[in-house]
């Protein structure tokens, strides 16, 4: 294969001889170094296959033995060049071909990123852009390092990266930081506030002066336990300390929450009727290859977009669209009461987990659902008992006001 | 040259059938292709046929070859045989091989 390859750039003759003795003929061929190959009979002459340059010196050779060369075929690079010597325009296309080549190969066209997790792609893509990394912009013009630090320097939450360019394609590799434990300043003064309206279940103070007790009633806002500590409290004056409270308070909070349900719901029916339509894409500007009318009065569009490459490394600015558009009939449907019921509470519950997480347990629930004429209200009310409190800074001035009493008392 | 040779290869068949040159190849171990001039021989299947150290052709056909070697001539027999390569060292038989002789 590789030989073969070989022989075609170097250019090869298939010649004919004839004579008394081929045979001799050959072995003076192959005494003067000349390299013969593909030896075969061919209807009582013998065809070979010999370089160009050995074909000049076997000239000698025949006239020696008194053999006649035909020469059968012509083959290889050297002759095609030959042949097309005066076709200028083709060898300027040739030219121009391996030009652009060359020249849209110094272009970026394509941005990978991988690894990341908490950080989208598309902020990536943006941050790099208005840093003067898009597709489209010359190979050289980006140091792979500097992007690196670029990164590293906008994006606290990346820890490592590695940018590499090859062929048109850009690959960033990325290793995000592991997510920051909440550090909670133990040394800040705070109260603890509710977060929400509720029954107060349980007070478990570590630190502070609770402020509310059990089946105690509290509104958003309300304060909870205080950071304020009162060490002594007589005729002298009080002596206060400021902490950072710290509390577990429990309380049955009330959630009401409400979904409509529809009665009615649409089937797609597909009719199996579909139309494809081709566009290319280079850069921005989209070319459809041709127009359909897309007669449908209802349908789906689905848009593959793919990006044209010469290799793996070598991505081009093309992109090769196919639209398909699948026609299918609406047809209505109506649902039982309850089937929409079950809907209507996996909606809810749905909505509740998401406000509540996992910071709280369901004690109780009630739905009580109302039919209506298109659709199925429920309305539910929930009990959860969950922690209420939330941290809240003691006002600077308050703060301050105290620890000036304090020096006081001190001087006392 | 011709008849020097033959004269030559007489003789020595007649003053010794084992020449001293062979006896000394023989106990060194020496490779005898190498000191010797043998052909070297190597076959793939019965499809290709690979002689090294020969000195020319004698008859190249389809059916049967005729190698001249300083060891004698081989003869190829065969079907579709045809000369893949050859250059001034070695030469590459290819078809399908059914009789090598070595006529000495």
């Amino acid at each position: 294969m590789f030989l073969s390859v070989w022989n075609y750039l170097r250019g090869y003759v298939t010649i004919e001889v004839s004579g008394f003795s081929v045979e001799r003929f050959m072995n003076l061929a192959s005494h003067k170094g000349i390299y013969l190959w593909d030896i075969k009979k061919y209807k009582s002459k013998i065809q070979m296959k010999v370089s160009i340059k050995g074909f000049k010196l076997l000239k000698s050779c025949a006239k020696k033995t008194k053999c006649k060369i035909v020469i059968v075929e012509k083959k290889g690079c050297p002759f095609f060049i030959h042949k097309y010597r005066k076709r200028k325009v083709m060898a300027a296309g040739v030219l121009i071909f391996f030009g652009l080549l060359y020249f849209l190969s110094s272009f970026i066209w394509l941005i990978e990123i991988k690894g990341n997790e908490r950080i989208d792609t598309e902020e990536l893509i943006k941050a790099l852009e208005n840093y003067g990394v898009k597709t489209g912009v010359l190979k050289m013009k980006v140091n792979a390092d500097e992007v690196e630090g670029f990164l590293r320097d906008s994006f606290p939450d990346i820890a490592w990266t590695a940018a590499e360019i090859k062929g048109t394609r850009l690959t960033i590799e990325l290793t995000e930081t592991v997510e920051k434990p909440l550090i909670v300043d133990r040394t800040t003064p705070c109260n603890l506030v509710a977060q929400r309206t509720g029954l107060i279940v349980s007070v478990t103070t570590r630190a502070g002066t609770p402020k509310v007790k059990a089946n105690d009633v509290v509104k958003k806002g309300d304060l909870l336990v205080s950071g304020e500590i009162i060490i002594k409290d007589d005729e002298e004056g009080t002596l206060k300390k400021y902490v950072h409270a710290d509390a577990d308070v429990l309380a049955k909070t009330r959630y009401e929450l409400s979904f409509d349900q529809p009665l009615y719901y649409m089937e797609k029916q597909y009719t199996n009727n579909i139309k494809k339509q081709h566009a290319i894409k280079i850069f921005d500007k989209e070319l459809k290859l041709y127009n359909k009318e897309i007669d449908y009065s209802h349908y789906d569009k689905i848009i593959d977009q793919k990006q044209l490459s010469l290799s793996k490394y070598f991505v081009l600015p093309l992109y090769k669209i196919t639209y398909e558009y699948r026609e299918y009939t609406p047809v209505k449907h109506k649902r039982t009461i309850e089937e929409a019921k079950q809907l209507a509470e996996e909606e809810i519950r749905k909505k509740l987990l998401e406000e509540i997480s996992d910071r709280g347990e369901v004690v109780s629930s009630e739905i009580k659902y109302y039919p209506k004429e298109d659709c199925l209200k429920a309305k539910a009310v929930f009990t959860i008992l969950e922690h209420i409190e939330e941290v809240q800074a003691i006002n600077r001035e308050e703060f301050e006001d105290g620890a000036n009493r304090k020096n006081l008392s001190d001087t006392n | 040259m011709k008849n020097k040779k033959t004269k030559k290869q007489k003789k020595e068949e007649l003053v010794q059938p084992v020449s001293l040159k062979e006896k000394v190849t023989s106990m060194l171990e020496l490779p005898k292709e190498v000191v010797m001039d043998y052909p070297v021989i190597s076959m793939v299947g019965n499809e290709e046929l690979h002689i090294e150290n020969y000195k020319g052709i004698l008859e190249y056909d389809t059916e049967r070859i005729r190698i001249c070697t300083t060891h004698g001539i081989i003869k190829v027999e065969g079907r579709s045989l045809l000369l893949k390569t050859m250059t001034m060292e070695e030469i590459l038989i290819k078809g399908i091989i059914i009789k090598i002789e070595f006529l000495l």
